[in-house]
């Protein structure tokens, strides 16, 4: 028979718990890799939208009408979703741990309720908009290259379409599984 | 090594162990998900460290980044523990009266893993042994909830680990 007291001194005298200096030199690498990496994204992210919103502007030289709709609203869908993602990714790192759980479960919960709005919404419209700037392309891409590199461009975006849904679905369901736990935790 | 990076080695040192115990209780004693966590923890206490303004202590300010750390990651990996929760159940049912002591802290993990998150928190804590206001402003509810709280989870507890 086990009191309460039993289990507490139990628990406290675990071993495999101290702290190693190989462990904190591991830590503070890892530490210094965060940093990095976050800059690095930032920075790749934003050179993206950089180099597409410069080739939209290079290619509004092109008197023709319908290449530019189409290549805009491909272009515009990206950056708009790239933005929000953007956004949404600065919201989560702001979210403060210091605060006390009960807190932290409510601005938690409050971030992934928000999240819904853009896999519900923006996410499925950005694909739209993006298939439609690109359905709009194809008569002049098939006008313009060979049928060979037309059907391989065709058969590309298809691919690429399907796999990046997937991909999109895979981290709704993560994330509404976090909201629907969030919402049952006590 | 600069002065931030002194005081963190300092911080690390003291509350590796209470950390690290945390993170076991929340993974039903798996290791390497506990590495893992204890080192998020870390990663947040070193982003954190200039904005901390001493309100309540070094200790309370640690738990409660790692606590809401656990809550934050561990729904990542529900299958895994789900999982872990019957192999932990399989290693208790295999001896009827756990006099090893190793034996004991697999038949605790896995009754506290059978907790609610919030409760799994309040009772990891008691088992540090931290002072109930302390526990009670880290989950952020009132100290006389919390009190009858922890007495039941207590009962909870010590009833799962004696098989009653």
């Amino acid at each position: 028979m086990n009191n309460f007291e039993d289990l507490q001194n139990k628990w406290q005298n675990q071993s495999r718990v101290s702290a190693t200096e190989d462990g904190f030199q591991s830590l503070l690498k890892s530490v210094r890799s965060i940093e990095r990496k976050q800059k690095t994204g930032n920075i790749v992210l934003m050179l993206t939208i950089v180099i597409l919103v410069s080739f939209l502007v290079y290619v509004s030289g092109y008197k023709n009408v319908t290449f530019l709709q189409g290549i805009g609203l491909m272009i515009g869908s990206l950056v708009a979703r790239i933005a929000i993602e953007l956004y949404s990714l600065k919201k989560l790192r702001r979210i403060d741990f210091n605060k006390n759980t009960s807190t932290f479960k409510e601005d938690l919960t409050k971030y992934y309720s928000l999240r819904k709005y853009t896999h519900y919404l923006i996410t499925p419209l950005a694909i739209g908009v993006y298939t439609v700037g690109f359905i709009i392309l194809l008569p002049l891409l098939k006008a313009s290259l060979s049928s060979g590199f037309y059907l391989y461009i065709l058969f590309s975006a298809v691919v690429f379409l399907l796999v990046f849904c997937v991909f999109i679905y895979k981290q709704i369901k993560i994330e509404l599984n976090k909201l629907k736990e969030l919402d049952t935790m006590d | 090594m600069g002065t931030k990076e002194t005081t963190y080695q300092k911080i690390y040192e003291e509350n590796y162990p209470k950390v690290m115990r945390l993170c076991l209780g929340y993974t039903a004693g798996n290791e390497s998900l506990a590495k893992d966590l204890a080192q998020d923890t870390f990663v947040k206490v070193w982003q954190n460290l200039d904005d901390f303004r001493n309100e309540s202590g070094f200790g309370t300010w640690i738990y409660r980044i790692c606590v809401n750390t656990c809550l934050a990651e561990l729904r990542k990996e529900r299958k895994k523990n789900r999982k872990l929760q019957i192999d932990g159940l399989q290693v208790s049912d295999a001896s009827e009266n756990p006099s090893d002591k190793e034996d004991m802290l697999n038949l605790l993990y896995t009754c506290i893993n059978k907790l609610s998150s919030t409760n799994k928190a309040i009772i990891l804590l008691e088992l540090e042994g931290l002072p109930q206001l302390e526990i009670s402003e880290i989950i952020g509810i009132k100290h006389e909830a919390l009190r009858t709280r922890i007495h039941r989870i207590k009962q909870q507890l010590t009833k799962c680990v004696n098989h009653e």
